[in-house]
C-alpha cells in the first residue's frame, strides 16, 4: 500500500489567521474616515490628491520589483496604505506631480532601499513628505478654506492652518478659533490631518482590532498635552494650551497612525511608552521653538532613528536568576 | 496561597464545549514498537531478538537509573531491534514485538498490603518501576520528580537528580495544555473515584506541604470529588482560561508566584513537582494492581471526519494500527500531529508508535494545514506582546535565521519553552519555532565542540 502524503513542519501547526496583508487593510479601513473627512471639507480634488498618491505608490512598488527582478507582490497593500497615508498629509491645492513624486520617494527612497516592508528605518510616507516638504515648500503651503460639502458652514475662524497662526500671530490669534471647527475639521489644513472625529474613529478601530496598542498614542498625545498645559501655565501670553496643541495639527494622526507604523515602531512595551514620550517631547520643541511649523513629522523620524534602542527596554525575562558578579 | 501572575497569551474557548467521547471497542495491537532513546540517555534492552516475552515482562532499562525502564503490555515474541522512526520523526533503535494475546492487565501478583501501608520507600521505586513515561518536557522522569530528600527510587552511584530539597508543593495539573486536546478535562469528569486516590498517593509519597489540583475556572467538577478532596485538604486552584498558563513554569509562576530559574528549568529548586492528572491516574492504577504503566490514555480527533475519542491505548502501538481500528477511518488525511496543535510533531508516516510522550492524536485535512511562509519579520511585535516568558521572538528568531547563535544566548534564546505562541500570531508566518530550535541545536554543538 503506498502511504498517504502527510505534510510535515515545525510546531505550532495552527495559525490565528492574521496576517501582514490582514493588518494593513486594518490600517487602509482605519484611514477612510480620514479620507471622507478630506472630500466632506475639500471636496473632489482631495480624492483626486490621495487617488494619485496611492496609484503612484502601487506602481512604483511594481516597477522597483520588476527593476530588481523580484517577484511583484503587492497584495500586502502595504504600497497602497504608504500612498494613501502621503496623499492625506497633502493640501488639496498641490498640483498632480507633486502626490505622484513625493509617492516614488517614499516607495523607493524610504522602503524599498532598505529591504522593503518591515526593514525600512524611517516612516516611508513621512519620507516623501519630508522630500516634498524641504524641496516644494512653496507648493506645498496653499492651504484652501474647508467648503463643507452639506450641513456646516465654512468655519472661518482661521485663514491658515492652526499651527501656523500660531507661530505667526501668538496665542490671541487662535484662543478665540471654536472648539467644535477643531473637532469636525473645519478648518484650513492637510487633507487628511483636519478632523479630529474621523481619525479618532481610525484610531479606535485600531485598538478595537489590536493592530496598535495604548501605548504609543497614550504617551504621545498625553506627553503633548502635559507639555502645553505647563508651558501655558508659564506664560499664557506666548504659549498655547495643552488642549490645542492635541487639537491642532497633525498630534492625532501623528500618535494614531505615523508614529506606530510597523517596523519604524518599538515593540517592547517599555520601548513604546519611551517612543510616545520622546515623540511628544520632540514634537512640543519643534513646534515652539523650532524654525518647522508642523513638529510632528521631524519627531517622529528622530525617534524611528532611536527606535532599536528604545527596544532594549525590554519586559522582564520570566525565570532569570539574578547573575552572580 | 500566594497568587502570582497570569501569564501572557491567548484566550481559549471555553471547556463547556463537547469533550470527546469514550471510544467502546476493544484495541488490538499486532506490532508494538518501543524506542530505547529518551531525554535522559539511551536505554539497554533486556531481550533479544526472536525471544518469546509475557505480559510485564522487562523489555529495556537504563543502567544509570535515571530513565524508567520499558515493559511489554502484551505477550508476543521480539521481531527484532532496528531503527524505526520515533516521534520526533527521526529513526531510533527500537525494540519491535508481534503481539499475540490482548493485554489483559491482570498479571501483577496481587500485593499482600495496600499502597496506604506501604513505606515511603517502596513506593517511590514502585513508582520508578512502573515505567511511566509522560506528556510534556519535564526536567526529570517522574518518580525523580516525586522523591523525597534521601529516598532515591535508584540506588546508584551515578549522579541523579539532585533531590536534597524537599517538596513545598505538589501540584496535579488537570489543565489541557493547548487548545484542542480535552484528555484531562475529560477524564476529570469521568474518573472521579480514583482521583483523589491518586492525588493522596502522590501527596505522601513527596511528603508535599501543599498539594493543590489545578483546574479551568470554568471546569465541572463532580460534587463528589469535591467533598472528597475538601475531606483530605487538597486545594483546588482555578485557573484562568488562558494558553499557555497549563505548561509548568508557568502553571508554578501563577499558582505559587515562584519562579523557577531558567534556563535549567528544574522546578525542585524552588520546591514545587507538578505532575499531570492523567499521569498520576495511571501511576496510581499501577501502584494499586502491582503491574507497569503500560496504558495510555490519548485523545483521537480528526476535526473535519467528525472524529473525537478518547480511549486508553497499549504503549508501543503504532498510529495506523489504531487508525484501522475506529469505527470508521478518516478520509482527506494530510497531516498527522502528535501531541497537539501547539506543542506536538508533525509526522512524516502513520507507522509512528504512540509513546508516553503523546497525549493526542489529530489529523488534520487539507483545509486545515497551516503553512509558514518565510518571509522577513516586519518588526510588528505581535510576538512581544504575546511571549509568556517576556522574550523577544522577533529578535531570537532574526539572530538564529542569520546564525549569530551566541548573540541568541545572550539574549535568552535558551529561556523559550516553544509553547509555539510567536508563530501562532505571525502575520509574516514566520516559523519562529523552527528557527529557535535551530539555534538551541547550533549553539549545543559548539559547546560540544568547544569542550
Amino acid at each position: 500500500m503506498k502511504q498517504p502524503e502527510l505534510y510535515v513542519s515545525a510546531s505550532p501547526h495552527i495559525h490565528s489567521g492574521i496576517t501582514v496583508s490582514s493588518i494593513i487593510r486594518d490600517f487602509i479601513f482605519a484611514l477612510l474616515p480620514a479620507v471622507f473627512a478630506g472630500w466632506f471639507f475639500f471636496g473632489w480634488l482631495a480624492l483626486k490628491v490621495v487617488l494619485i498618491s496611492s496609484a503612484a505608490a502601487v506602481l512604483t512598488e511594481i516597477l522597483w520589483d520588476k527593476l530588481i527582478g523580484r517577484p511583484i507582490d503587492i497584495s500586502d497593500g502595504s504600497a497602497l496604505f504608504t500612498g494613501l497615508m502621503l496623499g492625506l498629509l497633502l493640501s488639496n491645492q498641490v498640483p498632480w506631480w507633486i502626490p505622484a513624486l513625493g509617492a516614488m520617494v517614499a516607495i523607493v527612497a524610504g522602503k524599498e532601499l532598505f529591504g522593503g516592508l518591515g526593514n525600512h528605518p524611517f516612516n516611508s510616507a513621512l519620507v516623501g513628505w519630508t522630500f516634498l516638504a524641504i524641496s516644494y515648500q512653496d507648493i506645498l503651503e496653499n492651504y484652501p478654506m474647508p467648503e463643507p460639502r452639506f450641513l456646516l458652514q465654512a468655519g472661518e475662524s482661521l485663514a491658515y492652518p492652526a499651527i501656523y497662526t500660531l507661530k505667526d500671530s501668538g496665542v490671541d490669534a487662535v484662543v478665540d478659533v471654536p472648539w467644535q471647527d477643531f473637532i469636525l475639521g473645519n478648518v484650513p489644513g492637510e487633507i487628511g490631518a483636519i478632523c479630529m472625529v474621523a481619525i479618532l474613529l481610525g484610531g479606535a478601530y485600531l485598538l478595537y482590532r489590536r493592530v496598535i496598542t495604548w501605548h504609543i498614542p497614550v504617551c504621545f498625545i498625553g506627553t503633548v498635552w502635559i507639555f502645553g498645559y505647563i508651558t501655558s501655565l508659564i506664560d499664557p501670553e506666548t504659549y498655547a494650551s495643552g488642549t490645542f496643541h492635541v487639537l491642532a495639527g497633525w498630534t492625532l494622526l501623528g500618535a494614531f497612525f505615523l508614529a506606530p507604523e510597523l517596523g519604524t515602531a518599538p515593540v517592547t512595551p517599555g520601548g513604546k511608552i519611551a517612543y510616545g514620550i520622546g515623540c511628544g517631547l520632540l514634537t512640543m520643541i519643534i513646534r515652539i521653538w523650532g524654525m518647522y511649523m508642523e513638529g510632528i513629522p521631524f519627531a517622529i523620524l528622530l525617534m524611528n532613528a532611536v527606535t532599536p534602542l528604545l527596544d532594549k527596554i525590554r519586559p522582564k525575562v520570566v525565570g532569570r536568576v539574578r547573575e552572580i558578579a | 496561597m500566594k497568587k502570582g501572575k497570569k501569564p501572557k497569551g491567548i484566550p481559549l474557548p471555553s471547556a463547556t464545549i463537547s469533550l470527546p467521547r469514550p471510544l467502546k471497542a476493544d484495541i488490538r495491537p499486532n506490532k508494538l514498537v518501543f524506542p530505547l532513546t529518551s531525554r535522559w540517555g539511551n536505554l539497554t534492552p533486556a531481550v533479544k531478538s526472536g525471544d518469546d516475552i509475557s505480559e510485564g515482562q522487562l523489555l529495556a532499562m537504563d543502567s544509570r537509573g535515571v530513565a524508567p525502564p520499558i515493559f511489554s503490555p502484551c505477550s508476543g515474541k521480539v521481531t527484532g531491534i532496528t531503527p524505526w522512526t520515533n516521534f520526533s520523526g527521526q529513526d531510533s533503535p527500537s525494540i519491535i514485538i508481534q503481539c499475540s494475546s490482548v493485554p489483559q492487565h491482570s498479571t501483577g501478583a496481587k500485593l499482600g498490603v495496600s499502597w496506604r501501608e506501604m513505606d515511603i520507600h517502596t513506593l517511590i521505586k514502585k513508582i520508578h518501576k512502573s515505567g511511566i513515561r509522560e506528556a510534556d518536557s519535564y526536567r526529570w522522569p517522574l518518580a525523580w520528580r516525586l522523591a523525597q530528600p534521601g529516598l532515591p527510587p535508584v540506588e546508584s552511584e551515578h549522579n541523579g537528580p539532585d533531590i536534597s530539597r524537599p517538596i513545598d508543593f505538589l501540584i496535579i495539573n488537570a489543565l489541557d495544555r493547548q487548545p484542542g486536546v480535552f484528555v484531562r478535562q475529560a477524564a476529570l469528569g469521568t474518573m472521579e473515584t480514583e482521583i483523589a486516590d491518586s492525588i493522596s498517593l502522590l501527596e505522601r509519597v513527596s511528603g508535599a506541604r501543599n498539594t493543590v489540583l489545578a483546574v479551568w475556572k470554568d471546569q465541572y467538577i463532580p460534587d463528589s470529588l469535591e467533598t472528597e478532596l475538601g475531606q483530605r485538604g487538597i486545594n483546588v486552584a482555578m485557573c484562568p482560561n488562558i494558553y499557555p498558563i497549563a505548561l509548568e513554569p508557568l502553571l508554578i509562576r501563577y499558582i505559587t508566584g515562584r519562579d523557577v530559574p531558567q534556563p535549567k528549568g528544574d522546578p525542585r529548586e524552588v520546591g514545587v513537582v507538578v505532575v499531570d492528572m492523567v499521569t498520576a491516574l495511571r501511576v496510581y492504577r499501577a501502584v494499586r494492581d502491582n503491574q507497569p504503566a503500560t496504558n495510555i490514555l490519548v485523545q483521537i480527533n480528526a476535526p473535519a471526519a467528525g472524529i473525537d475519542y478518547q480511549q486508553w491505548v497499549p504503549e508501543g502501538m503504532l498510529v495506523s494500527e489504531l487508525l484501522d481500528q475506529l469505527p470508521s477511518r478518516p478520509k482527506n488525511t494530510s497531516k498527522l500531529l502528535l501531541g497537539g496543535p501547539f506543542l506536538g510533531f508533525a509526522q512524516h508516516t502513520f507507522d509512528v508508535p504512540i509513546t508516553g510522550n503523546v497525549d493526542s492524536i489529530i489529523i488534520q485535512s487539507l483545509g486545515e494545514v497551516s503553512t509558514f511562509e518565510n518571509r522577513a519579520c516586519i518588526n510588528c511585535g505581535h510576538c512581544v506582546k504575546v511571549c509568556p516568558m517576556g522574550l523577544l521572538p522577533n529578535d531570537l528568531s532574526r539572530l538564529c535565521e542569520y546564525g549569530k547563535f551566541e548573540a541568541a544566548e545572550k539574549n535568552y534564546l535558551f529561556y523559550c519553552i516553544e509553547c509555539g505562541l510567536c508563530a501562532y500570531v505571525c502575520p509574516a508566518k514566520r516559523p519562529m519555532v523552527h528557527f529557535i530550535r535551530f539555534g538551541k541545536q547550533e549553539v549545543e554543538r559548539m559547546r560540544e565542540t568547544s569542550q
